[in-house]
């Protein structure tokens, strides 16, 4: 069984509306995915969430290539993120915007609750991270070191926003995936970027636990956080998912 | 450091643009199949649509940058804003105050290693005039005073950019006395910039981001532009070079005998700091 806990903050000025990471799960299934839409883009929130609730609702098999799978995502998020833009009303403004397409990150997890190993498959495609913690003993992916991550992240693309722009394909970029098996009592850590490279740097200092400890009052902590230079000012968002 | 200052709603970025309308502007530049008036319109008109374009969020667009134009020789002896309503304008209000939206097509990547055509609306927020003479110092006066205001009120933003964009020498006194007004201002971030364009009527080769007085012909217009413009922060040192711009460290923000490659590159390199620094 897993048990999931979620929080999340838009940057430290923005209004909630303005959040543009996303989040998704479904702990019966075993799915997960957080996705961070890039700010220079505009309906990147609506593009981080289609990247999200296509893949939880679209549980891949775990047996389907990696690079398949994301294939398949990409094409039914695009026309998800197409479909929730209402194109007829947006100002010439927004509108050339939007052309431009949308870009987010996305991480997705899944779990096999139904074999006894657990074995997870988690596909990433830019900077948000997953930690895996067994004990004591926190493993990273897909950094190692905060020093890894770079102001670039690789992104998703919605394609281009007109009609016939839909029907092409795009490229994706580099797919990074790490295999596993889960205990009892392991713990599993999604982040987007900003709070990622916040654990990465104190990897040594059992950062989930800290985290956990403020379980009750996580914005202020992570506020906290933001305001003394520790955390670069962004949207955070965190899922925590514990084996029982 | 300076030029560094994250741009934000509460610390937006003043801009201000100096357009010389005087009658020979209607003179075609080189390497355009227009005037200069023309040129330098849409060229200027094309850079408010990419601040524009800049801070378009999906729930509408953000005040990062406030902006203005101020003309000069439209009737001889005349400068002032050409926007209505004052000189300097948050970036929504422009985005809403268009004087027309036209229908422009441009090849774009396709995403798979292709391009494709695509339409996009191009906001057109004044018009070309080419009419009187080049009273620079008065338009000067303008952006000095509005600079004044601005970095009282915005004391910690990113310093005031101003872009002048001109074909001939001032027809009303000494330009350099007002922009060293302007470089005795400041915001913690730094100095305001000065960029001065000077537009070609001649196929002669450009000078671009000269470093020294001597690589100036023996032009007492050149010189005394050469003087009013800033030395380039290292920042922007580097956007040229990205360009493939062979460019020195004390590099100043000027071009003389620009055509219209080096007016558009002047434009989008003048504006590339702050764009920057959005947070």
């Amino acid at each position: 069984m897993l048990t999931v806990n979620e929080f999340h903050r838009s940057k430290t000025g923005n209004t909630s509306e303005e959040y543009e990471d996303a989040y998704a799960s479904d702990s019966t299934s075993g799915v997960f995915a957080v996705a961070d839409g890039a700010t220079e883009s505009s309906f990147s929130d609506v593009w981080a969430k289609a990247l999200v609730k296509t893949f939880v609702e679209n549980p891949p098999g775990f047996v389907t290539n990696d690079r398949d799978v994301m294939k398949g995502i990409l094409q039914l998020a695009r026309a998800q993120w197409y479909s929730s833009i209402d194109w007829t009303s947006l100002p010439w403004f927004q509108k050339n915007k939007a052309m431009l397409g949308s870009y987010s990150t996305l991480l997705g997890l899944q779990i096999d609750l139904l074999d006894e190993k657990r074995r997870f498959r988690c596909m990433t495609i830019g900077d948000s991270c997953m930690f895996h913690i067994t004990g004591e003993r926190m493993e990273s992916f897909p950094f190692s070191d905060s020093t890894d991550m770079s102001n670039t992240p690789r992104l998703m693309w919605s394609g281009r926003g007109f009609t016939g722009a839909q029907g092409k394909e795009v490229d994706i970029p580099g797919i990074e995936v790490k295999y596993g098996k889960l205990r009892v009592g392991d713990r599993i850590v999604l982040a987007t970027d900003a709070i990622a490279k916040w654990m990465l740097k104190h990897k040594a200092d059992k950062p989930w636990q800290e985290l956990l400890s403020h379980g009750g009052d996580f914005d202020s902590y992570v506020g906290g956080l933001i305001s003394s230079g520790q955390v670069k000012n962004d949207d955070v968002t965190l899922v925590f998912i514990t084996v029982t | 450091m300076s030029y560094e200052a994250e741009i934000s709603r509460t610390n937006p970025s003043l801009v201000l643009f100096l357009i010389d309308q005087s009658k020979s502007m209607s003179h075609k530049l080189p390497g355009g199949e227009r005037s200069k008036a023309q040129e330098a319109s849409d060229a200027v008109n094309r850079q408010i649509g990419e601040f524009v374009l800049r801070c378009t969020k999906s729930d509408g667009i953000r005040d990062y940058f406030h902006i203005g134009i101020i003309g000069y020789g439209y009737v001889t002896g005349k400068a002032g804003s050409i926007l209505k309503g004052g000189t300097v304008h948050p970036i929504s209000s422009l985005a809403s105050s268009t004087l027309r939206v036209e229908k422009r097509q441009i090849k774009v990547a396709d995403g798979s290693g292709g391009t494709t055509d695509a339409e996009y609306d191009f906001g057109v927020w004044f018009d070309p005039v080419a009419n009187g003479d080049t009273p620079m110092c008065k338009a000067l006066a303008i952006a000095r005073d509005t600079i004044k205001d601005w970095t009282e009120q915005h004391s910690s933003s990113y310093p005031p950019i101003v872009i002048n964009i001109t074909d001939g020498q001032a027809t009303d006194g000494d330009p350099a006395k007002l922009t060293t007004e302007i470089f005795n201002m400041k915001t913690a971030d730094g100095v305001p910039l000065v960029w001065n364009c000077h537009l070609s009527s001649n196929p002669a080769v450009p000078i671009s981001f000269p470093a020294f007085e001597s690589e100036l012909p023996d032009d007492k217009y050149a010189r005394s532009l050469f003087t009013m413009s800033s030395e380039l922060p290292s920042q922007y040192v580097g956007y040229a070079r990205e360009m493939q711009i062979d460019i020195k460290d004390a590099a100043r923000a000027y071009v003389f005998n620009a055509q219209l490659e080096q007016l558009v590159q002047f434009i989008d390199i003048g504006t590339r700091g702050p764009q920057g620094q959005m947070q």
